[in-house]
This record gives C-alpha cells, structure tokens and sequence, in this order.
C-alpha cells in the first residue's frame, strides 16, 4: 500500500488478510455485488432509454465496470466478466456471442483501469485537473474508442459489415463513453469522499442544488415547456446549477448533479421530448452525447480546478501562517527593506526592539533609525550589502522614545534573476545588555589591571601544587625577573633562615579554615634582604560549589617600617642603657663623694696625729680628740655605705614570683644590639620547667644586664677568637634556681674572684667598679647569692642564685 | 713679714678641721672659712700665704673663687682640691693660674709638698712653674706623635675613655701612651702635666 503507484491512486480498500475461505467469500460477495450492479444498471437504461432493442442511448453499465475495477481493482474482473455475459444473455436481441462480447468488454474496461491507474495515477476523488482529464481521455475516450473499433473489426472479420453498420457501432461506442463519463465520477467520488459527510448546515444548500438541477433539467428537457424549449441553447442553463454544485460543494455534488441531469437529459429525450429528440434522431442523439460530454467534462474540470486551488490556497496560507508564527515568536525581530533600503516589512518583535510602531516605520529609510554618528557606518554595509555581502555587524540605534540601543544586524541582500539589487531582508537583535555588560567587564577588567599593574604590592596566586599562577607585574621591581618566567613553578625567591618556619606555617595555615593567614619575612631581592609582609588568603571561586584550589598572597614592601622599628628600639634601648649606666655611675659618683669626705678627713687627721706624736708637739689629750674625730668620721663612712645598702634594698615592695627563663630572654633582647655590635654571639641555655623565683624583676634584670655586659666587654678588651657569651638558667639547690653566665673573655686571675664584688675594684679601664658589688648586694637583699668563678675553658663565669617562690615545695619535690 | 698663712675654703668642717690639723702638724700656720664669700670678706691683699679651695662648695665655687681673687689682683696661689671625677674643672682652674690641683682622696705628702711649693712661688713671685721652658720643650719633644696627641688631650682633662673615642684608640692603649707621656716629660702628676703644657703654650692658659 505504500508504493508509489498505490500511493498516488488514493485510497482504495485495504486487502485484509483474512483466510482463503473469508476471501473466497469477499471475492464472491464482491462478484456478486458488481455483476448485480452491472446487471440492473444496464435493465434500467435499456427500459428507460433504449436506443435499439439491445442498446440503450446511454449505458451507465460500463461506468459501473470501470468504477468497480479502479475501486477494487482485480478481483473486481469476475464481476464485470459475469455481469456483462448475464447482461448479454437476458438481452432482448439475438446476440452473436455473449461470451466473447462480455469478454471484450472486460477487456477494453480493463485496459482504461490499467491506464488510469498506472499511467495516470488517477486520484479517486477527482480533485486535480489532471485527473479529469486523464479521466475523460484515458477511460471514457479510451474505453468508447476500443469499443468501436472492436465491433467494427468484429463485424469486418464475420464479414457481416454493411453500408448501415457503421452507425449503430459509433452510437454504440458513445453511449458507452458518455455513460462512463456520467456513471464513474459519481461512483468513484461517493467512494473517495465516504468519509466526508456533508455538513450539517449545507445539507438545505445541496437539497437546492439537487432541486434546481431538477427544475432546470424539467424546464430544458421537458416537452411541457415547448415554448422555451424551442431555443435549442437552452441546456446550457445547467452549466451555472453545476458551477453552482462546483464553486459551493465539491466534485462529489458536481458529478451527483451531472448524474441527476443526464439521466433526465437522456430520459426526455427517449421519450421524445427536449430539444435533442425532435428532427433527425441520430443527430438529435450525437448533440445529446456532445452536450454531455461538454457539460461532464467542464463541470468535473471547473470543480476539479476549484479543488486544487483551494488546496493549493490552503496550503500556502498554512504555509504563510506557520512563517508568520515563526517571525513573530522568533528572539529577533525582521526587517525587509526595498533596493532604496525602505522598511517594506517589519515584524511584532522589531518594532518592540526598536520602540516605534510598525506605520512608523514603514516607508522609512533603515538609516533614519540609525544614531547620528554611526550613519557612516551604516552607509558603508549598506553598499556592501548591494554587492551582495551580507555580514553581520553591530550598531547603535536610537530607539522611539530616544533611548540608544545597541544591536546586531544579520543581512540578507536580495537580488533578482537579473542579479539586481531588490533590497534586503535583516535580522536584528538586542545586544544592549550584552554590550553594557562587556562594556562593564571591560571597565572592571582595566580597574583590575591597572590596580595589579601599578601597584608596588606583590601579588601572586600559587594553586594547591604549589606551582605559581599568576603573579603581579611588581615582581620585576622586586626580584628584576620577568614575571611570566617565574609563572608555573615554585616559588623561587629565598627566604631567611630564621623566617623560613614561621613563613612555611602561616602557607600552610592558609589551606585551612579560615583561610587566611599572615606572616612578615626577609626575602632576598634584587636589591638585597628586604622586609615583606604578607597576606595570604584562599581565593573565593564564585563559581557555586568548586572547591577553592587558588592561594592569593599580597606581599607588601615592610622594610622601611622594619628599620624604623629597629631604629626605634635601638634607640629606646640605648636610652635604656644611658639611663642605667648613668644612674649607676650617678650613684657612684654619690657615694664617692660621700665616702671621699669622711675618709680624707681621716686621712688628714691621722697624718696630722701621726706628725704631731713624732714631733712630741702634741699632748695624749689631743691625740684621743683626734681619734674621737677620726671615729666619728669613720662611723659618718660608714653611714654613707648604710645609706647606699638601703637604697638598694628600696624597692624590696615589688618583689614578685617570676620566671627566671622570662627575666633572662627579656635581658638578651636588651643586650643583643650592643652583643651584635661587638660581634659577640648571645646563647641562652635555659632549663625547661623551672620553678619560678622570689624576684624584683627590674633589680635582677639590672645585675643580668650588667653581668651580660661585663661579659661581653670583657670579651671585647680580651680579643678572644671565640666571642661567646652563654647564659644559663638551671635549678640549683632545693630551693633556688642559678643563673649563670659564663664568657669567653680573658679570665680573672684567682685572687680577683672575690675582689670584683668589693666596691671601687675594676678591671675595666674606665669601669667604676661598682657594678658586682650594687650587684652583689641585690642578690644578697633577695636571698640569693653571686659568685665568680673561672670558666672550663677560659674566661669568667659569673653565678646568681635565687630562691624559688615554692621553697617547700621543691623541697619535697 | 707676717708669717704665710694657708687660708683654707672648704664647707665640710671634718675636712677644714683635718686640713688645720694637717697644717698645723707641720709648722704651717692656717685660717679656716666655712665658704668663699666669707674668706673673701676676710681677705687682705697684703697677707702672705696660699689658698686650699674645694672646687666643689654651695654659694660659691672655688674656681669662682679663683676668678674673684684675679680680679682683685691678688696674687695669692690656689691650690684646689677635687673630687673623684672633676679632673675637667681641675684643668681649668690649671689654665685660670691655679698653682696646682689635688684629688681627694689625697696622700698628705702631696698636699703639703704643694702647699710649700705655693708658698715658696708666692715668696719668689709669680715665676713661671717648672720653671725652665727650654728643658720642659726639650723633654716635650721626645713624645711620638700618638703620645703628643694623647698628652694634648690628657691636659684638657679628658678622660682616658674620651681620649680612646677621639683617637679610635683603645683605652688600655691610650693608658699605655698616658704611662710613656707621664715618664718621658717627669711629671708627677697630672696637674704638672697640665703646668707643663700651658708653659710651652700647647694649651691655653
């Protein structure tokens, strides 16, 4: 069923798949029906319209055979073979062969089925022109002419033919023809069109047409009428009831009336009525036949040509729809402009794009819209465009209500078959947003870089492989190395050792909540060891749920701070130190003084004494005045050194548990710049865990800091290679904890250890010699003692003791 | 001739006590006043004698004394006594025309060999100290250059550790020279260095 061929004749039954004895039976059936058909179609017309006694003028029999071959094809030949032999067996004339006549009538049938329907592809419904007249042409004409020339070859053969011959056979022949021409189109379009009912409403219109079909038929045909029917054109008042049924209903209606009024036509005329029955009767009969075949074939034509293009209408409009939708519903909005680049066409959507209502626009130059200072531009494609570019660019237009909108035009020129330029049609879309937004992304983007390119900071972006990203231009100014050579491996610039942990933690801080860190270090740079201090943060993807996988780390030059710091604690420091040293040597200048007064009154009276009892000048009394006064001066000395313990022991009040480890580290932090400036390196050794001690700390942090100085200058005038000064902080009796600081220096001479705690004794050039012995006395004020000792391998150690805040508890410990 | 009197100015009544004594032990005759202004009121420019001043007294200083008698035209020697640490002031009394200075604590020898010498120069007039510039010049001249440098600054009363700093020498090297200019010009002490200098002109006086 879906062969070509079977597809271009229409629908015809589909042959079912039933068993042999159900086809056996349809097959029957089907025989049965057609032959019956054939049968009493033919009695019918014979008694109606008989033209001889074996002829009717019109034999609707063999519209009927053919209608049934191109309906059912095949299995339709039995029918006809048999309803035809039957027809001519119950015939009232002598027939020669019944056979052979129904035979060759099934045959030239046959042969019109088989033209029309593989040559032709003949539609069913009759609704092409082509197929009424492959119709008309292939099956009546073919079917007629085959006819007549078989009889008269027939009659030619038995030698029957006679000078009178000749005309019954054309009568023959076209009665036949002119019945397939009335019979088959109504037989075939009820089969085509069964599934169309006609609606409803039209029913009263078509029962109209049926009626005036009648009445016509009755008021041309009929004798009743004999005054009109005088004007033989009369019949062809039936042309405007079938382009009636023709232009209203279909071929269905037309040939149902074409049917309605031949039969009439050909009944009054068989009765004697009608302008073909008067006069000569075989002329009245070929007018009959011609009027037929006239008003068959126009009508079928006319309705024919009706159908088609009223299908060919509907499927343009379908099609002009579904364009229209397409236009419409589309994102950009259409344009078609003429040769002259006038809007000829604009959509629903461009006239939303471009704010103006379509009548606007229409008749308007394309450039009319276009803002003032891209008109140029505009210009320029338009001329590409009449050379039959059709590029697509963007372009600013001022929209109805002023605004400026960007779009982007997609051309198409168009051209005629002389290659002339007809116009063009364009699709446009609204890039406004777009533009804006690159517009901004542009803008942010040259913020971005003009921030990450100008400034001095240091930014660089190492991923979790520890391999460099991204990293500022600023690098150049730093490391003098072009940043795109360091991008895609580690970090390379070095680091200080001492800064090297702290600057490896705070990296790997960074990796984990909350992502950030901090860290100051010395790198070193082009231009040497330079201070940098760091942010480090994990970079926020804003792409929703991608893990962070980026380290940004901003770097900012801290050097300059860094010096002025140092510069700054150095200097307090040195404050530090001129404050202690000078109220150290304040103090002793003091005392000096004071004990200088007491002692050199002695002095004088003692010599004087000494002289005046040599001399015998001088009388016991006076020499005990004397002695009474030199007591009193020596007490006053004595006085002074009372004073000079209680001032130490001053501050006794702030007394405090302390960390002996805490005192010590703070005192190195005091002493390292002078240490670093002697080139003397400062090693603390200090115990873990230790109790802390009973301690005023500015006191003891005062003894340390001059232990540690006269260590280090003892190094300093010693010119030792070794320049070491240890500090250790080690428990020492239960009860107290030691601190000792031992140097490298040269040494004190056994006889001096215990004359360095004496006032006024000193080993330095320039020293006071005051300093162990205030120092002395503070530990001896706190309980505590120190002592010198020589050092293993050279040098001095100096030993303090103090006692713990917990005696007891050490005590059990 | 009234006998020479030793006028001694000191505010500590141990030390003029003492200084009395002292004085006393050996045959010289002495005044004692509590301040310079009170000496001064007592002062008379025909007395024979020499004056003992501390340098350091309330009211008055006894360089301030020195200057008072100057202007008075007396030509009365001054010896001034110093504590530790005013060897600076002691110098400048020197380049004043103080005859001679003393750190206290002193040997008493020292006092009283400058007391005499005082009171001989004040007998004999103003005649230059060490008298013979040509030997002191001569002896002077022995010093290595460092030595002079180091001597030169010795004699304004720096201390070692100063005179170290300025010649970016150590201190113990700048005591070694101190040692050298001491033995090489025969001074005793270091106002007769001082002496020495201002009479070859090397400082001002």
């Amino acid at each position: 069923m879906t062969t070509p061929a079977n597809a271009a004749t229409g629908d015809r039954p589909a042959p079912d798949a039933p068993g042999r004895a159900g086809r056996f039976a349809q097959l029957a059936v089907l025989t049965v029906g057609i032959a019956a058909a054939y049968v009493l179609s033919a009695k019918v017309a014979l008694a109606l319209f008989p033209a001889t006694k074996s002829l009717a003028m019109l034999w609707p029999s063999a519209g009927i055979a053919l209608a049934a071959l191109l309906v059912w094809r095949a299995p339709a030949l039995p029918g006809v073979f048999i309803g035809c032999l039957i027809a001519h067996l119950t015939a009232a004339g002598p027939d020669e062969g019944a056979v052979a006549s129904a035979g060759l009538t099934t045959v030239y049938t046959a042969l019109a089925w088989v033209l029309l329907e593989k040559f032709a592809r003949i539609d069913l419904g009759l609704r092409r022109v082509a197929d009424v007249l492959a119709f008309a042409v292939l099956g009546a004409g073919t079917v007629a002419v085959t006819k007549g020339a078989l009889r008269a070859g027939t009659l030619a053969w038995s030698g029957d033919w006679g000078p009178a011959s000749g005309l019954p056979i054309v009568l023959s022949a076209l009665a036949t023809g002119v019945g397939i021409l009335i019979v088959t189109p109504l037989c075939l379009t009820l089969y085509a069109a069964r599934r169309e009912p006609v609606p409803r409403g039209r029913r009263i219109e078509l029962a109209l047409v049926a009626a005036a079909t009648v009445g016509v038929s009755v008021l041309v045909f009929s004798a009743r009428f004999s005054p009109m029917v005088a004007v033989a054109q009369l019949p062809y008042a039936l042309f405007p009831v079938l382009f009636w049924a023709g232009l209203r209903f279909g071929p269905r209606e037309v040939s149902g009336a074409l049917f309605l009024a031949a039969m009439m036509a050909v009944s009054y005329t068989a009765l004697g009525e009608g302008p073909f029955a008067g006069g000569d009767r075989l002329e009245g009969l070929a007018s009959l036949y011609l009027f037929l075949t006239v008003l068959g074939v126009t009508s079928l034509l006319f309705s024919a040509a009706l159908r088609q293009r009223e299908v060919a209408d509907a499927a343009v409009h379908a099609s002009e729809q579904r364009n229209r939708l397409l236009i419409e519903r589309m994102n950009e909005g259409l344009a078609m402009l003429d040769a002259e680049s006038r809007f000829q066409y604009v959509s629903d959507r461009f006239c939303e794009i471009t704010g103006y209502r379509r009548e606007d626009v229409i008749g308007r130059r394309g450039i009319d819209l276009v803002v003032p200072e891209q008109r140029a531009q505009w210009e320029a494609h338009h001329r590409l465009r009449q050379q039959g570019v059709g590029d697509s660019y963007e372009l600013a237009l001022q929209r109805g209500n002023g605004e400026r909108i960007e779009i982007h035009v997609s051309p198409r020129p168009l051209f005629d078959e002389q290659g002339r330029y007809t116009g063009s049609f364009a699709l446009i879309m609204d890039v406004t947003a777009r533009k804006r937004a690159e517009a901004a992304l542009r803008e942010s983007e040259k913020q971005y870089r003009l921030l990450v390119e100008n400034q001095t900071e240091l930014v660089l972006t190492v991923g979790r492989d520890g391999l460099v990203r991204f990293l500022s231009p600023s690098y150049w100014q730093l490391f003098g190395a072009d940043p795109a050579t360091a991008v895609g491996k580690p970090l390379a610039f070095e680091v200080h050792a001492d800064d090297r942990d702290a600057t490896a933690r705070a990296w790997q801080a960074a990796w984990h909540p909350p992502y950030s860190a901090s860290v100051e270090n010395r790198v070193l740079t082009a231009k040497g060891w330079v201070w940098l201090a760091w942010s480090l943060r994990l970079a926020r993807d804003e792409r929703a749920g991608s893990a962070p996988d980026e380290l940004v780390a901003v770097a900012r030059d801290v050097t300059d701070r860094h010096r002025a710091e140092e510069q700054a604690r150095q200097h307090l420091q040195s404050l530090a130190h001129v404050a202690r040293v000078s109220s150290m040597g304040e103090m002793a200048s003091a005392i000096a003084h004071e004990v200088n007064q007491p002692l050199t009154a002695i002095a004088n009276y003692v010599y004087a004494c000494i002289r005046l009892l040599r001399s015998g000048a001088s009388t016991t009394d006076e020499a005990l005045q004397v002695m009474q006064r030199v007591a009193a001066e020596a007490e006053r000395a004595g006085e002074v050194v009372r004073k000079m313990r209680s001032f130490v022991r001053g501050d006794e009040g702030q007394v405090s548990a302390v960390d002996a480890n805490f005192l010590v580290a703070e005192v190195l932090r005091l002493a390292a710049p002078e240490a670093r400036n002697s080139g003397v390196d400062l090693i603390p050794a200090l115990a873990g865990s230790l109790p802390e001690v009973l301690a005023d700390s500015i006191q003891i942090q005062q003894v340390l800091l001059n232990l540690v100085r006269n260590a280090v200058e003892a190094i300093v005038a010693g010119g030792a290679a070794q320049r070491i000064v240890r500090i250790e902080t080690a428990r020492a009796d239960p009860g107290f904890v030691a601190i000792r600081v031992a140097d490298t220096g040269p040494g004190l001479p056994p006889d001096a250890l215990e004359k360095v705690f004496e006032p006024f004794y000193t080993t330095k050039a320039d020293g006071v010699g005051i300093g162990l012995a205030l120092s002395r006395s503070i530990a001896d004020a706190h309980g505590g003692r120190l002592w010198a000792t020589c050092g293993d391998g050279g040098g001095a150690t100096l030993h303090l003791t103090l006692p713990t805040a917990a005696p007891l508890e050490e005590a059990d410990a | 001739m009234p006998e020479p009197t030793v006028f001694v100015v000191d505010d500590e009544p141990a030390i003029r006590d003492s200084l009395a004594m002292l004085l006393r032990s050996v045959g010289l005759a002495s005044r004692t006043f509590p301040s310079a202004p009170a000496f001064l009121e007592a002062f008379d420019a025909n007395a024979p004698g020499c004056v003992v001043a501390d340098v350091r007294m309330p009211g008055m200083s006894g360089l301030e004394l020195q200057e008072a008698l100057r202007a008075r035209a007396a030509r009365l020697p001054v010896i001034i006594i110093t504590g530790h640490g005013d060897i600076a002031m002691a110098v400048r009394a020197m380049k004043a025309g103080a005859a001679d200075f003393i750190e206290k604590p002193f040997n008493e020898q020292v006092l009283l060999d400058a007391v005499h010498r005082a009171l001989a120069q004040g007998h004999a007039d103003p005649a230059p100290a060490g008298s013979n510039r040509a030997e002191i010049e001569a002896r002077m001249a022995t010093l290595t250059p460092r030595e002079h440098e180091v001597m030169l600054l010795i004699a304004e009363g720096r201390p070692n550790k100063v005179v170290a700093t300025r010649l970016g020498l150590s201190t113990r090297t700048v005591e070694v020279h101190r040692a050298k200019v001491m033995e090489k010009t025969g001074a005793r002490s270091l106002a007769e260095l001082v002496r020495m200098a201002i009479v070859c002109d090397l400082i001002a006086a």
